[in-house]
């Protein structure tokens, strides 16, 4: 039947466990993961427990809470958006290296779902919401986010946008992102950009404007990976519509003009860029994340590929490798030999990972949220590098993160530091969503700042004598995956 | 106080069963309260004569968390309370959220008083989701009984209901008190309803016959022992109360396969010759 009228086509729905091979939780080596992912013998094993994860309501509302001129209503009750204020922080930050003056605070709105509305239908009060939102910032968006509790009462919010479409001037966008939908983190930022698809670009692609290309980013990327990005890209005469953070209706629309998509993370806006290109036919090119040498080149070919630029973009390579190479040595002679581990988002991990090479480091333990085909291609290249090393495939869970630091002890730890810093290991940020770790001044950047902290760990042993984690001392002797069911994958 | 629900597939008679029921304990002297757990607010209609009262949730909506119990008890036939919990109105919200709420606030406002002798949840339909097994939670109802006919859907809807008593029954006190047929005249009706019954670890209670005066009765808002206290369908629901009194068969349900179900089906729900049926 396939390639028929009546062949079903399938549509991504924007759930990511529901793509195939998509794994959330794992525990033991890298060379076992390899060859169980390629062997189809992975299942989807299960936590029994967990400390915290993200929802995908989170993720939604922080991938576009930087865009200019919007209100985000939030329907749902009071708590769901606690996390918002982590986006705004992040936000007032980024508009402060962007040298905004007036810096600006989101507007976000939620409708504080109660008891009663529960019952009654949450209804009425996401049309005081939307009324609010206009009558009180005039904005030119308002995106509205769903949530556990409107999800199981069945409030139709499509319904109720389309019918106030028509006294309201802003866009109304609804996105549909319950919180319990997903665990990966990436479903959360798939339906941000399947509601921007859906409900603001235009039917008709724009006129195509010659060397643009649409720069999808999440909102953990600093400005100053931002300006390298962009410095990069300038060299080969590209430039950039940086989407969809510090973006804005007119640069959200005007992504249908661009001549080739791009991202700096793996996980964020694939499947975007794959419906822009099947809707549009924009190009698209999906590589890696640009940290460290060999995968900043990698990006940057990948890039250049799509605008038929290879030989410019050769003499550039060559041109950056000169300048940082003597840089990059000294750093080398600091760093070598010493044994690292790592834990980000799923982009994050494997890109750090690849940076550690440039610096002769070992890796003996990794963390990252999914493991899916794209992360299959890192695991091959870091265990021809590396030999085995110990994965843990765990939104964070600090439990296992602990202990599995406690029993590997390693001499650097590249990542989230929250705990690790605890321990009194030398810890390095690189999800702190300020500093720079993109292309080849971020290797330098993260590179010296690794060095100096394996250099000068004081703080991080002072903080250690004054702060206790919670676990006890028999849960360091305790197999740290204890909680994952690994009989489904361990006959 | 015996806390008691009833359950049944929808339409089967459950509030018209409750209500009758509840007029036979009235003429033993008991007190009784009758909650109706069903957002369209009509489990009360036949002893109060009318549908005229405010339901627990039209309260909650209109003057907000602190109800008096006044504005939504209302007194029925025979000094019966009646409430009403009621509902969102349809399409919207989540009703079973309400049922736990209603039932929430009724404890907290104190109308359990310890004079009553009898309380009943008159659910609608099924236990669908965790609000309409509100009442056969921790503390609530203690006995069920399950309204019934002769037919498939009503003995499926019956089984089911089992599965979520046999669920309340391991972690609370809920015991299922037996099956109450309002006859529908299907063939081999009591027999088959007595296996059922038998299968599920369970007795049928009693088996009410079908008359149309209970049709008049409904269409006068009266119980039919108000309506016509000598007619031989009063003394039916008097002989109901009276063995709801004596009861003392509690059991937790065996709930069968849907095979299962069907075998007994086969067995006792058909004629000899089904095929004779002629219009």
């Amino acid at each position: 039947m396939s390639g028929s009228a009546l062949a079903p086509k399938k549509k991504y729905d924007g759930i990511r466990e529901h793509r195939p091979e998509t794994y959330n939780d794992y525990g033991a080596g890298s060379r076992f993961l390899e060859e169980g992912f390629r062997k189809k013998c992975l299942k989807n094993a299960d936590r029994s427990f967990a400390q915290g994860l993200q929802c995908q309501q989170i993720n939604s509302i922080n991938a576009l809470q930087s865009i200019e001129d919007s209100v985000f209503i939030s329907h749902s009750p009071q708590g769901c958006v606690g996390c918002a204020a982590l986006g705004t922080m992040q936000y007032r930050i980024g508009q402060a290296h962007r040298g905004i003056r007036g810096n600006r605070t989101p507007k976000v709105i939620v409708t504080n779902l109660d008891q009663k509305d529960i019952i009654l239908g949450g209804e009425k009060k996401l049309r005081e919401a939307v009324h609010a939102a206009e009558d009180r910032y005039h904005p030119k968006l308002i995106f509205v986010f769903t949530s556990c509790a409107s999800g199981i009462i069945g409030d139709d919010i499509d319904m109720i946008l389309d019918e106030l479409q028509d006294e309201i001037n802003a866009r109304l966008v609804p996105i549909h992102c319950e919180g319990f939908k997903s665990k990966v983190c990436g479903s959360g930022f798939d339906a941000a950009f399947i509601a921007i698809g859906k409900y603001l670009l235009d039917k008709e692609k724009r006129p195509t404007q010659k060397g643009l290309i649409n720069l999808f980013a999440p909102v953990s990327i600093s400005y100053k990976d931002q300006l390298e990005i962009e410095r990069m890209l300038n060299q080969i005469g590209i430039t950039c519509n940086y989407i969809p953070f510090y973006s804005s209706l007119d640069k959200i629309q005007n992504i249908t003009a661009a001549e080739a998509s791009t991202a700096v993370c793996k996980v964020f806006a694939d499947e975007f860029m794959k419906q822009l290109y099947e809707d549009y036919g924009i190009p698209y090119s999906h590589t890696v994340m640009p940290i460290g040498m060999r995968n900043t080149d990698k990006w940057l070919r990948g890039v250049a590929k799509i605008f038929h630029k290879e030989a410019e973009v050769e003499a550039v390579i060559a041109s950056e490798h000169k300048r940082i190479e003597p840089e990059v040595e000294k750093i080398r002679a600091r760093l070598e030999g010493k044994r690292v581990f790592i834990c980000g988002g799923t982009g994050r991990s494997f890109a750090a990972a690849a940076l550690i090479d440039d610096y002769g480091m070992k890796l003996i333990g990794l963390e990252t949220p999914t493991y899916d085909i794209d992360a299959q291609t890192d695991i091959e290249y870091l265990n021809g590098i590396h030999g085995n090393f110990v994965v843990d495939i765990a939104n964070m869970q600090p439990f296992e993160q602990v202990n599995l630091l406690n029993r590997l002890k390693p001499d650097v730890f590249i990542g989230v530091p929250e705990w690790a810093a605890k321990l009194g290991l030398p810890t390095t940020h690189v999800l702190d969503m300020k500093r720079p770790t993109f292309g080849y001044d971020g290797l330098l950047y993260l590179g010296n700042k690794i060095a100096d902290q394996l250099e000068n760990p004081g703080f991080n042993k002072k903080l250690a004598s004054h702060s206790k984690l919670p676990y006890k001392a028999s849960w360091y002797e305790t197999d740290p995956f204890k909680f994952i069911d690994n009989s489904v994958w361990k006959d | 106080m015996r806390q008691i629900a009833i359950y049944g597939k929808g339409g089967i008679g459950k509030s018209t069963t409750t209500q009758n029921l509840t007029a036979g304990l009235v003429e033993h002297g008991k007190k009784v309260m009758v909650v109706g757990c069903d957002p369209k607010a009509d489990s009360t209609r036949l002893l109060l004569g009318g549908l005229a009262q405010k339901t627990v949730l039209d309260t909650l909506r209109e003057e907000g968390e602190d109800v008096s119990l006044d504005h939504i008890v209302k007194e029925g036939f025979g000094g019966t309370r009646c409430v009403e919990s009621g509902g969102p109105e349809p399409g919207v919200g989540c009703a079973g959220r309400g049922i736990i709420t209603s039932i929430n606030m009724l404890e907290n406002q104190g109308a359990y008083t310890d004079d009553l002798d009898f309380v009943f949840y008159d659910v609608l339909g099924d236990v669908v989701c965790g609000g309409f097994a509100m009442p056969i939670r921790e503390g609530k109802a203690q006995e069920i009984y399950i309204v019934a006919s002769g037919e498939m859907m009503a003995l499926y809807a019956a089984n089911n209901i089992s599965k979520g008593i046999k669920k309340y029954a391991r972690s609370g006190g809920v015991r299922l008190g037996g099956i109450i047929c309002n006859s529908r005249n299907v063939d081999r009706e009591i027999p088959l309803l007595r296996a059922f019954a038998k299968e599920l670890n369970t007795q049928l209670l009693y088996f009410v016959p079908r008359d149309n005066i209970v049709q008049h009765a409904e269409i006068n808002k009266q119980t039919v022992i108000q309506y016509k206290p000598t007619s031989a369908q009063a003394q039916e629901y008097r002989n109901l109360a009276e063995a709801i009194i004596n009861n003392t068969s509690l059991t937790v349900p065996t709930p069968m396969t849907q095979e299962r179900l069907e075998e007994i089906l086969q067995e006792f729900g058909l004629m000899e010759s089904a095929n004779e049926y002629q219009i």
